[in-house]
């Protein structure tokens, strides 16, 4: 992956998106953001093999519960940012809060078995 | 003056015809009964010669070589699990610095990283208190052991101060330990562990959930009771030889008394009876040495892993606080440290009881022999 | 891949706006109308495909079911 050529790519993209907005507002913002997400889909990509190693490294270990449980929580994080940064960029605050508000539901699913293993470790050292 | 010469006479056959049965009585219980007390894998690390009733070979026994041969051989068995436990949480910390650093640039909306940071927090939260939680049930029941060990000593070491003709201090050494002891099981049975698990439950909730403050009540509760209990310990070891010393002349001077009565009034033989009698006083303060020295010998060995085992760990702790203070993660930072102030409370226990009961066990060492020389 | 993705988009975006002011100069309203709701669709699309394959990524990278 060559950053220069998404930088360049990146300028280029706001260049067309200006011009474009000059003469059809809407389709300029179509036209950013699948660009925007062209873009996190090539750094997405590129961390993937980093990703893999690192769970690969965990698997073993003591941590790969928590581990786990940390990579769905910041892939729900990513997600729903993008989504809502896409709604929000089309002009839907209510629908950017709406995804948001099911985000935060999704991380309170998740964290739950974290709340009830403290509970229970709480409750033993008063046993 | 006859009346006088006659009650001297009376008390000096009295303590005469007692004092025999004093030195049958230590030589009935030998030292090997003591052995028997001892709980089987502390017996394995003795010196060898230690119970042997020959005064030659023990002194070879208590060696600087094997006390530092004890303490390696501590650290190198501790140092393999805690250094398993290092790298796991250094692991651990990584982890979440490197995913506080992704989920900081998702976007602008500083809510969802909230989120984010609130499941990375449990995360390390349940990791270390689950470790911090075994270590206090490692303490208790080392209280507990220590606690019956000093029961099962406390006759032999009434028998030693007996022995010598140390009455007085026998008894208040017997009553002084009993209460020790009994202090010590009760504090630890009804006050020290339920209030220090309700602190520890506070500091667990306080850094799960930094939004309730009961953090400060926590460690308003671990310092109070880390003065409830020096107070109690310095009490108990000030009064064990306020009460010792005085005892301890006070039979002396008896025993001055009774010996210038026996050379005196008794004829003929009365000044061998009072050679023979420093001759016995002499073996009579070896047993007290010994008798000691493997007490404070089986209370160092009982000691050392659990110490060496909390030290580790709190470095652990302290090590893994500002590696994460470094990578910019605040909030495990937190958590850490907190964990690492309860492990420097169980470190300050298990030392205060530990040289408690060493003290008290060097008061019998250094007592001398009320009729010795 | 990712940079003929880009300038596909861009360049879609660009004929479409320029075709139609064209349109629209010349008098063909509706047609310029169709032509850029033609865009918007074709932009869509590839959004959408995009989008598609931007979250089965995240799926398996982080592993949501």
């Amino acid at each position: 992956m060559n950053i220069i050529r998404y930088c360049g790519l990146a300028l280029l993209s706001l260049s067309v998106i200006m011009i474009l907005s000059e003469l059809r507002p809407k389709l300029a913002k179509l036209v950013a953001t699948a660009i925007g997400v062209c873009m996190i889909t090539a750094a997405g990509t590129s961390i993937y093999p980093a990703f893999k190693l690192i769970s690969e490294y965990i698997s073993g270990t003591p941590l790969s519960a928590y581990a786990s449980t940390l990579l769905k929580a910041l892939g729900v994080a990513l997600a729903v940012e993008i989504t809502a940064d896409i709604c929000r960029d089309a002009g839907e605050g209510s629908l950017a809060s709406r995804i948001e508000i099911v985000g935060k539901v999704e991380l309170l699913i998740l964290a739950l078995p974290l709340i009830s293993e403290l509970i229970k470790i709480a409750r033993g050292m008063f046993s | 003056m006859k009346r006088r010469m006659i009650t001297v006479l009376l008390i000096s056959m009295i303590l005469f015809i007692n004092m025999p049965e004093h030195i049958m009585a230590l030589e009935q219980t030998d030292l090997s009964e003591i052995e028997d007390h001892i709980p089987d894998d502390i017996r394995d690390k003795l010196p060898e010669n230690v119970f042997n009733n020959t005064p030659g070979d023990k002194s070879s026994s208590f060696s600087f070589s094997y006390f530092a041969k004890l303490i390696a051989d501590t650290f190198k068995a501790a140092l393999g699990d805690s250094s398993k436990a290092l790298i796991s949480l250094i692991g651990m910390v990584l982890l979440s610095s490197l995913f506080y650093s992704l989920s900081g640039c998702a976007g602008n909306s500083g809510e969802l990283s909230r989120g984010f940071s609130s499941i990375s927090g449990l995360c390390v939260c349940v990791y270390i208190f689950t470790s911090v939680a075994s270590l206090f049930d490692i303490v208790y029941t080392y209280l507990n052991s220590l606690a019956s060990f000093a029961n099962a000593l406390t006759p032999f070491i009434t028998i030693a101060y007996a022995a010598g003709g140390n009455i007085n201090a026998a008894s208040v050494s017997s009553t002084g330990l009993l209460l020790c002891i009994t202090v010590i099981e009760n504090m630890n049975a009804y006050l020290l562990f339920p209030v220090l698990r309700l602190s520890a439950v506070m500091t667990i909730a306080s850094s799960a959930a930094p939004s309730l403050k009961t953090g400060v009540l926590g460690r308003f509760l671990r310092g109070f009771l880390m003065l409830l209990i020096g107070l109690t310990v310095a009490a108990i070891s000030a009064i064990m030889s306020f009460q010792q010393t005085l005892a301890a002349s006070a039979d002396s001077l008896t025993a001055r008394a009774v010996r210038f009565a026996a050379s005196s009034f008794i004829p003929i033989v009365g000044s061998a009876v009072s050679d023979a009698i420093r001759t016995v006083s002499g073996s009579i303060s070896y047993i007290r040495t010994s008798v000691g020295g493997i007490g404070i010998i089986v209370i160092v060995i009982m000691t050392l892993p659990l110490f060496a085992t909390l030290m580790l760990s709190r470095i652990n702790l302290a090590l893994c606080a500002s590696l994460s203070d470094m990578l910019g993660c605040e909030r495990e930072c937190k958590t850490l440290k907190e964990a690492g102030g309860l492990v420097n409370f169980l470190i300050a226990l298990v030392s205060l009881t530990a040289v408690m009961f060493i003290y008290a066990l060097t008061l019998l060492v250094r007592c001398t022999v009320s009729y010795g020389a | 891949m990712d940079v003929a993705f880009i300038l596909k988009i861009a360049g879609i975006g660009l004929v479409v706006s320029v075709a139609c002011q064209i349109l629209s100069k010349s008098g063909r309203d509706e047609q310029a109308t169709f032509v850029s709701i033609a865009g918007i669709i074709v932009v869509l699309v590839m959004l959408v495909s995009e989008l598609k394959e931007l979250f089965s990524l995240i799926r398996s990278v982080f592993g949501l079911s």
